[in-house]
This record gives structure tokens, sequence and C-alpha cells, in this order.
């Protein structure tokens, strides 16, 4: 199997360099035939596949935390706001 | 005896007798603690304020205050699992400074049982791992041989149970993650049924599979610790409402007449000797104690551990995404695009093993694979779960080996053939069963070896009566982890 490697680490955003990129292709190409074998389905069509959950309120649940209190842990903040790079010329 | 050689439920005794106070409890334990973490790095933080939290209860117990049976134990929590202005790192680099703002609601239990919090343990990053060598923070050592793993991910709650460095602990079991370090130290671990314990506050990896679990060094204390963190909670949708018992005063030894399941594919070749035998003879125990034996097949657990990986690593790779640097953890420095700081943060703050998980998440989800990958998958965990419920109609509970070996060497396994290794634990995951691990004998080398007991949903108070069973049996020949 050729797995496109540079693609799915592109979707994942990740980089690598391109020895990594190599090794990660060979873990992903044993990985990937390691875990192929799976059984053939004998469920059928229109079966639950899932047990079904039970319903519940459509509420919301505050939770009590502060506004410094959640922007506490973010790497930048300006007068109250998360702080990225510029995306808009 | 010292203090941190002594069980949770004995501790409570000594502490309503007013025998011993928490503040004795804590301080022999703190001293366990600095003698041993250079050599076992059980933790990744320890609290400090452990001394305040063991004044504040022996306080409230001087007025005669309600005290519950954790009112002042001193209990380690796996670094995972959210802490109120306490570091919750993942051990990895991504949360090294990460300081949540609430805590998980098994902490807000904990804090209002009395519990003391001694601190957070060391685990796989992300509880991506078989053996607590994958943290950003150094590896964990197992208590009984240093050279060898604690077993993972919960490998640090594991060995701080076994060590003497908590009385008991928190840890959390996406495909085994509990029972296998419970295993390898010596320690009784349970991964309770999915639904049972709250995951509001666990960070989380792969949200269909995971359970916040405990450790004890007795199932006795097992019981204690799951009685007073498992119920419903409303910031859990996948908590399930239900009533619980208080499992301490219900464990009874009785256990004549329980129809146990043996499976024969848990005992192939890839079962070493000593764990077979010790397996073996843990079930001629319960024989004599009065138990039906009975040879069970479930063809299909020889897909589990696949059916796990693809679907673990498919959660994973979803809930990881939210790690882009912009509103906590690692955000990588001097970045001048919003598409270059979500790659460098990612690639610099992710360790290898996460990236592959997210990886091998991101491909069976991706277009022209889903079909033949995830979604393979999910037949394939319905499948495997109705084989494992239809089995309990021929049997009550069933006993397997935790882990195909004893604790392997530090270094000595690889990723990818550490994942085979999950064979017997992913099952009762992907199945959301309930499932214990309990010491069951030693290899010749002194290490050792646990065997798995599974039950129905919610078949908790029966996997405690099985343990407790067989610990009063063997006379706690197995129990104690490694306290000398």
């Amino acid at each position: 199997m050729n797995i496109d490697v540079s693609h799915i680490a592109r979707l994942a955003h990740l980089s690598f360099t391109g020895e990594e990129l190599i090794i990660m292709k060979e873990d992903m190409t044993r990985l990937v035939e390691m875990v192929a074998e799976l059984p053939e389905n004998d469920i059928q069509p229109g079966e639950n596949s899932v047990d079904a959950m039970e319903l519940r309120k459509d509420e919301v649940i505050p939770s009590g935390l502060s506004k410094e209190e959640i922007l506490g842990n973010a790497p930048e903040t300006e007068h109250g706001f998360f702080v990225v790079p510029k995306t808009v010329e | 005896m010292k203090l941190y050689q002594k069980n949770a439920y004995e501790l409570c005794r000594m502490l309503r007798e007013k025998k011993v106070s928490s503040e004795e409890i804590c301080r022999d334990v703190i001293e366990r603690i600095n003698s041993h973490e250079s050599r076992i790095n059980s933790y990744i933080s320890v609290s400090n304020d452990i001394i305040a939290q063991a004044r504040a209860v022996d306080k409230a117990l001087a007025e005669g205050k309600a005290a519950s049976p954790l009112t002042g134990i001193p209990i380690a929590v796996k670094d995972n699992i959210s802490t109120k202005g306490m570091k919750t790192t993942c051990a990895s680099k991504m949360l090294e400074g990460y300081i949540p703002p609430y805590d998980a609601t098994v902490i807000s239990k904990l804090r209002a049982a009395g519990a003391v919090i001694t601190g957070k343990t060391n685990m796989d990053e992300f509880a991506m791992g078989s053996s607590t060598e994958k943290s950003y923070f150094g590896r964990t050592c197992n208590p009984h041989e240093p050279l060898c793993s604690a077993g993972g991910s919960s490998g640090g709650s594991a060995a701080a149970v076994a060590c003497g460095e908590a009385t008991a602990a928190l840890g959390s079991d996406t495909g085994g993650s509990v029972r296998q370090p419970a295993s390898f130290c010596g320690v009784v671990g349970l991964k309770p049924t999915y639904g049972s314990i709250s995951r509001y506050g666990l960070i989380a990896f792969a949200s269909s599979l995971e359970q916040v679990g405990v450790i004890g060094r007795c199932t006795a204390d097992t019981a204690m610790l799951y009685s007073h963190v498992c119920g419903s909670d409303r910031r859990d949708a996948t908590s399930v409402r239900r009533s619980y018992p208080d499992f301490l005063s219900c464990i009874s030894c009785d256990i004549k007449g329980v129809r146990i399941g043996v499976p024969e594919e848990y005992f192939g070749e890839c079962v070493s000797s000593d764990v077979r035998k010790a397996a073996e003879s843990a079930i001629d125990c319960y024989r004599k104690m009065g138990a039906q034996i009975k040879t069970i097949s479930l063809p299909l657990v020889k897909y589990a551990v696949n059916t796990y990986y693809i679907i673990s690593s498919a959660e994973a790779s979803s809930n990881l995404a939210r790690y882009d640097g912009v509103r906590y953890g690692y955000r990588a420095r001097n970045c001048r695009s919003l598409d270059e700081m979500y790659f460098r943060t990612r690639s610099e703050g992710f360790g290898s093993e996460v990236k592959r998980r997210i990886m091998l998440g991101t491909f069976v989800l991706s277009a022209g694979y889903y079909e033949d990958y995830y979604k393979k998958a999910l037949y394939s965990r319905e499948m495997i779960r109705r084989e494992m419920i239809n089995a309990f109609n021929e049997c009550d509970v069933m006993i397997t080996p935790t882990y195909p070996t004893a604790a392997f060497r530090l270094g000595e396994k690889d990723s990818l053939s550490m994942y085979s290794g999950d064979v017997f634990t992913v099952s009762a995951n992907i199945s959301g069963l309930p499932a214990m691990s309990v010491p069951c004998g030693y290899t010749e080398e002194r290490l050792p070896i646990g065997m798995q007991l599974m039950g129905r949903p919610f078949s908790e108070l029966l996997l405690f009566n099985m343990g407790y069973a067989f610990e009063k049996f063997t006379a706690g020949s197995f129990m104690g982890g490694a306290l000398i």
C-alpha cells in the first residue's frame, strides 16, 4: 500500500522533516497493514448497530468560569481576546 | 508496620478511632515519596499542600464534622484528570504549563469526601502507550524491579500505590491503561462499566472507549474508592443515570455457584508460561471455592486490537485537533501566519507516539479509506460487543490473564509490538464492560502477575466479590505491592 503521508500530515496539521517523513511512512505502512484485518460484517442492513441512548433534556450547564479564568491559559491575549498571527492582510 | 504500608480501609478505621491523624499518615507518605521518587518517578508533580490538606481534615474530624471512608486518605491522581489550580499536563510538552480553571467531577467528589490529593502521576503522553516510557517528563520504573516498566498508560498511578507513595489512585483506561499497570505493579485496578464514572474533566483521547479507573492495593480499597467516584453527572452526556450501592459494605466472599467462563482464545501461544500457570492456578482456587468453571470461545476477539487501534486513533485525531496554540497549551514562537502557527505548534508540542496515532486516525477517516477502515471497525466493534454480551448467557464472569507477560524491561519493546500486547484488555473497552485486574502470582524473578475479571455491564459488585474472595482464599499472598 502506498500511503500519501504528506497529504495525511497536511490534513492533520503536522509537519515532518524529510527524514521524519520516511520513518512515518514506514510506521504507517506497517500499522495500516496490521489493522487492516477485520471481520466481514454480518450485521444486517437496518439492524441497529448501537444501543439507543437515553434521551436527555436539552440543557446548557453553565461552567461558572469567569472570562479571566478562561483566558488565563492562553499563550497570548489582549483586551480580553485571544491573540493570533494576522490572518487578513 | 508503617502507615504508608496500610490499606485505605485500615487507615479509615484508625482515623475514626482517633489512633492516628491524617497528618501523620501524610507525613509517612511524603517521606516515602522523598525517598523513592528519584528511582521510581511516579509523579509529574507532588502537591505542595499535602500537609495543609491533612490538617484541614484533622481539624474537621476534631470538630466532629461528618467523615466519609476516604476522609484523610492520601490519593494520587493521573495527570490527565483536571485539577483546579494544579498543573495537568497529560505528560505532554503541549500542556506543560496548563493549569485547569476547574476540577473534574471525580476530583470534586474526592475533595467533598475529604481525600488528600498527593499529586499528579506520570503517564504515557495523552494516555497513548502501555509502558509510561512515552512521557515528556521521563519514564516511570516498576517498584518491584526498576529496570522494568510499570506498565501504562497509568504507570505512575500504579507505581505510586505499589510503592506506598499514595494509598490509592485514580487512573484512566482506554484500552487497558489501568489494568495492565496494575498487573505489572501487583495492585488491583478497575476499569468500570462505560458511563458509570463521569468523564467531565478527563482530558479526552478516545471518548467512546475511555473511563476513569481506580487503583488500590487490595480489592476492598478499590471498591471503597470506586464507591466515591461513580455516579451520574449532568456534565457528561455519556454518564448513565442509575443508583450505586456502597460497594465496600456490600462486598462478600460468597462466590459459590458463580459461573466462571474461561475464554480459550486468551490462553493461546502468546501467553508466557508463568502467566498461564498463575491464571490457571487462580481458576483452580475458584473451583475449590465452589465456582463452576466452563471453557468458552470468543472467536472475534482476534480482531479486537485492530478494531481498537482504528477507532481510538480516529477519535484521537479528532479530539487532539483542539491543540492549535490559540486558547491553551504550547504555542510555537515567532510564527508569521496562522497556518504556520498551527503546524509548528502541533509538530513541536506533540511527541512521536501521539503524532503516529493522529496520523493513523486522520488516515482511517480520510476520503477513500473511511469505508475500508473506520466504518468496518465500527461494525467489527458491534460484532465483538455482541459476542461478549452473548457469552454472558453461559457465564457470570470471565477470567483471563490481564497481559500476556509480566512487566517487560524498559526499552525492550517498540510501539508497534506493544500494541499487540493489549489483546486481552481492549475488548472490555470496545464493549463497555467492567473489568478488573487482581494480582494472582509472581514470576520466578518475583515480578507480579495479574488476572483479569470481566463481567456484564454494571456487575462491579460481582467483580469485587471475586477479587475479595480470592484474596481471602490465598491469605493475601499476592497483595501489598512493593512496600518493603
